[in-house]
C-alpha cells in the first residue's frame, strides 16, 4: 500500500472472465479504466490496481480496483471561445510543445487523457493477476504465473490437502 | 493543467497473500461529515457505512503492505480509512497484518 491511510477505490465485479485472457480484455474495455485515465489527467494520483480472477464462486468472475489518492482537484477554464479545422485539431492532437503552450485548452486535456489510458492499458496487461483459492474462512490469492514455493505455503497454510495444492499449482503456474 | 501535470500511475507488481478473519459490518444511520483532511468529505446521512477488520497474511514484509489496498478493496469500493494497522511475523515466517478499515461506498 501507501503512506497514506484515506483512499478511494474504484472496484468493479466483471462476471463470465473464466480465464486471465478474457479477464484483462473485460478490464481493459472497463468505464472505470477509462474513468481512471480522465481522474489522472486532472491529478489524481493512482497508487496501485489489482485485477482478481474468482473461479470458485458459481460463475467466474474478475473483480478490478484501483487504489486512488483521495484528494480534491481544481479546474480552471482558461482558454479563448476559437472555431478551428479538422486538420488544426489533428494537428494540435499530435504537437505536444502546443500542449504545453496550452495546458488548460480541452485539446490538451484529450491528448493527455488518451496518454493516461495508454499507461493505464498497459498496466494492465503487465500486471499479473492474483487467483481466488477460498478455503474455511480464509482465501488465498496467488499470482498467476508467480513463485510456486510462495504459493503452495500459503496453500498449505490455509488448509489445503496435498493433491488440491497440486491441482492449484498445475492452474496457477501450469505445473 | 493537465500537461504539467505528472500522470502519477503507481502501479506495483502483484505479490501472494491470504485474507484471513475478513469481518465487516454494515450501518445505515451514522452520520458522515469529514472533510478530506479527516477523510469522508461529502458522504451523505444514512447512506450505507461499513467498518471491518481484515487480517492478512504474506510471504514477505515487503508485499504484505502492497496487498493492504487489495484486502480492503474486496469489500468495497468508495472512500477508504484505514484506522489501525499491525505487524508482526508469526512462527510461520508468515508476516501478519491486521488492518481495521472503515469504508463509505456512497461518498463522493
Amino acid at each position: 500500500m501507501h503512506d497514506k491511510t484515506v483512499y478511494h477505490i474504484v472496484r468493479q465485479t466483471i462476471p463470465s472472465t473464466k480465464d486471465e485472457a478474457s479477464s484483462r480484455q473485460a478490464a481493459i474495455a472497463s468505464a472505470d479504466t477509462s474513468a481512471v485515465a480522465g481522474a489522472a489527467v486532472a491529478g489524481v494520483a493512482i497508487h496501485d490496481f489489482n485485477r482478481i480472477i474468482d473461479t470458485a464462486s458459481d460463475e467466474a468472475r474478475t473483480i478490478t480496483a484501483w487504489n486512488l489518492a483521495e484528494t480534491t482537484v481544481e479546474f480552471r477554464p482558461d482558454f479563448p471561445a476559437e472555431t478551428v479545422t479538422t486538420g488544426e485539431v489533428i494537428r494540435r492532437m499530435k504537437d505536444t510543445a502546443w500542449q504545453r503552450a496550452n495546458p488548460d485548452h480541452p485539446i490538451s486535456y484529450m491528448a493527455q487523457a488518451i496518454e493516461a489510458f495508454r499507461r493505464l492499458v498497459r498496466s494492465i496487461k503487465e500486471k499479473r493477476p492474483l487467483v481466488a483459492f477460498p478455503r474455511g474462512r480464509s482465501t488465498a490469492y496467488l499470482v498467476m504465473g508467480g513463485d510456486q514455493a510462495n504459493g503452495r505455503r500459503l496453500l498449505q497454510r490455509a488448509g489445503f490437502g496435498d493433491e488440491e495444492v497440486e491441482a492449484i499449482c498445475r492452474e496457477v503456474y501450469g505445473r | 493543467m493537465p500537461i504539467s501535470a505528472s500522470l502519477d500511475i503507481g502501479v506495483t507488481s502483484a505479490s501472494d497473500m491470504m485474507v484471513q478473519s475478513l469481518e465487516v459490518e454494515k450501518s445505515l444511520s451514522e452520520v458522515v461529515r469529514k472533510n478530506k483532511d479527516g477523510g469522508f468529505a461529502v458522504a451523505h446521512a444514512f447512506d450505507p457505512m461499513f467498518s471491518g477488520s481484515v487480517t492478512i497474511l504474506g510471504t514477505s514484509s515487503d508485499t504484505v503492505g502492497d496487498n493492504l489496498s487489495t484486502a480492503v478493496s474486496l469489500v468495497s469500493g468508495g472512500k477508504t480509512i484505514v484506522t489501525e494497522t499491525t505487524h508482526t511475523t508469526n512462527q510461520d515466517n508468515f508476516n501478519e497484518t491486521t488492518v481495521s478499515f472503515q469504508n463509505a461506498p456512497g461518498a463522493i
